[in-house]
């Protein structure tokens, strides 16, 4: 695969309809892959010999809202063998209820690089992976409230914080550590 | 208080709490290890004690302010933050740096990269036990400082690259200056190598610890020195390479044995390479015309300051520059910088406006600290202190 356009099109005969949208921007591979269908692309694309794509550089989520649907599942692969990259990326629309978290399924179990990135996707951006095997928050206390990163959070502490004595509560969960 | 006789113990698992506060866990890292006698079951690393929320904050600023929060992160190599997100802007803007603006900021990554090992030596070794390389570690160091300060007015926290290019050009003296410390520098490595590599406490307790096979490695999505002590001959600098690093002459140091000792031959060689490369870089800067070190933007980039007192169009301009800030076209872009940690990367979305819609930083101490337990489930719990060593991690970028 010596260009992106070469690669292109070998992912379009390779992921076949699977690639809803496929396009280059900004110097990358950009490809749309249905929710449901995310284990099955990468595991095809860690396995394909053409591809070989190895490494997961990194996992993330973007919150567009107010667009629906709102979240972007974005999955930026790399190959060590063939030195080529691809972003792969997944809609995810808000549950109608508000309390309910959007969910995908996990793909640490494809790369183990996916396992804290889920977590901390979880974390900051609320998106529950199905199947994780350890999907706890990561970056802040157990028990904080909300997903920082959700565009409707408040950046500079407006709202109250019901931290407080819960901290502690937090702490002492933590300290329950499932061994 | 319970007490517990031997014969209670027998057979059952101790669980120890070992940081946040410990000197070897480089910061605020925890580890829970669940140990049977010395030897370790099963560790737990909870981070997040040092959650700043950068990705969050990113959001509420403009591009040109953003620069600042980075080095912060990763504050013992600061300029390869602002050096990735600057790459990822300018990807967005989709225009490409100066050339003399390229070859400062290899010699300043480079710099950099020689920054973070010294003190990457001098902590590991001494937590291993080997107090003396430290003091000479931190002593080059303050000469990069220094160098530093030549630059970007400042020791550590410069924002020295700026979208665009640099902040302004090399000062009088910076090639002098940096030609002598990297044509001496490779004698000070020599030196440290003469007190480690053939030490024997050295060898016995690096050899064969803190394995990782090839596999795991790429499936933790590990990079960097880590990845080359396995085996893999992989460097964004020669694979995909930006800041025109094809045009420069180096080797990828790569090693098989995938234990501490291999990671730390290869961070070594590394040290070496970078002294050439500056060098290069400084002969490559002499061939290029003084002052243009920036774009020549009337949307993206600064005007200069003469500039700004002659026209009263630049000095609009200025003034805009600075309070509503650059507006890229929507969009998104991820760059990626070979640092000295690994693959280090910035993939950031415009939505048009002057701030960011989402920043997300692909550190390489978080994506390689998540192989921890891999690497010392099995080992003795002193070799716990030299694993995280081997890592090379910074908090402040595992947390952001």
């Amino acid at each position: 695969m010596s260009t992106l356009q070469d690669l292109k099109i070998h992912l379009q005969s390779a992921l076949g309809a699977q690639a809803q949208r496929i396009w280059i921007e900004a110097e990358a591979l950009i490809v749309f892959v249905e929710s449901s269908g995310i284990r099955h692309a990468l595991t095809k694309l860690r396995d394909d010999p053409d591809t070989s794509f190895d490494i997961m550089s990194f996992m993330t989520a973007v919150d567009y809202h107010p667009r629906q649907p709102r979240f972007e599942v974005v999955y930026e692969l790399y190959s060590t063998r063939r030195k080529h990259r691809v972003r792969i990326k997944c809609l995810l629309a808000a549950p109608k209820n508000e309390l309910e978290l959007p969910e995908i399924d996990t793909v640490s179990d494809i790369y183990l690089a996916a396992n804290w990135h889920e977590r901390e996707c979880y974390d900051l951006m609320g998106i529950h992976f199905r199947k994780h095997p350890d999907l706890r928050r990561i970056l802040l206390p157990a028990r904080w409230d909300g997903h920082p990163l959700r565009k409707e959070y408040p950046f500079d502490g407006k709202r109250e914080w019901n931290l407080g004595t819960t901290v502690i509560d937090g702490a002492l969960m933590e300290g329950d550590l499932g061994l | 208080m319970s007490t517990y006789s031997i014969e209670e113990m027998q057979g059952r698992h101790m669980v120890l709490n070992m940081g946040p506060q410990h000197p070897s866990t480089h910061g605020v890292l925890r580890l829970i290890l669940e140990l049977d006698g010395e030897k370790v079951v099963k560790c737990v690393p909870h981070i997040g004690y040092l959650h700043t929320g950068i990705e969050k904050l990113s959001e509420e600023h403009n591009y040109t302010q953003n620069i600042t929060h980075y080095p912060r992160m990763d504050y013992l190599s600061p300029m390869n933050s602002e050096l990735a997100y600057c790459l990822a802007v300018e990807k967005l803007i989709g225009e490409e740096v100066p050339v003399r603006a390229s070859y400062i900021r290899v010699v300043m990554h480079e710099v950099t990269r020689a920054m973070s090992h010294l003190f990457w030596l001098g902590t590991h070794a001494m937590d291993i036990g080997a107090a003396t390389v430290f003091l000479y570690c931190v002593q080059e160091r303050e000469k990069l400082l220094d160098l530093y300060e030549m630059v970007g007015g400042q020791r550590m926290m410069t924002s020295y690259m700026r979208i665009g290019g640099v902040r302004d050009d090399v000062p009088e003296g910076f090639d002098a200056y940096t030609r002598k410390w990297a044509q001496e520098f490779p004698k000070l490595v020599d030196m440290i190598q003469g007190l480690l590599t053939k030490n024997p406490i050295w060898r016995n307790r690096t050899q064969g610890i803190g394995y990782l096979d090839r596999e795991t490695c790429l499936s933790y999505g590990i990079m960097g020195p880590l990845l080359r002590a396995v085996g893999v001959n992989q460097d964004l600098r020669k694979d995909l390479p930006y800041c025109r690093y094809e045009e420069f002459d180096f080797e990828v140091p790569v090693r098989t044995e995938g234990d501490i000792f291999a990671r730390y031959e290869v961070r070594l060689v590394e040290m070496y390479e970078s002294a050439k490369l500056v060098l290069q870089g400084l002969d490559k800067l002499k061939e290029t015309e003084p002052g243009t070190y920036m774009w020549e933007s009337e949307h993206y980039a600064p005007p200069r300051r003469p500039e700004i007192y002659a026209d009263i169009e630049r000095n609009i301009h200025h003034f805009k520059y600075w309070t509503e800030g650059i507006k890229p076209p929507k969009g998104e872009a991820y760059a990626s910088i070979e640092s000295s940690k690994g693959e280090l990367g910035f993939y950031v979305i415009s939505d048009g406006s002057a701030k960011p819609l989402r920043v997300k930083i692909r550190g390489p101490s978080f994506v390689n600290l998540a192989a921890l337990p891999a690497m010392v489930e099995g080992l003795l719990i002193a070799d716990v202190a030299a694993a995280i060593g081997s890592i090379d991690i910074v908090l402040g970028e595992v947390d952001r």
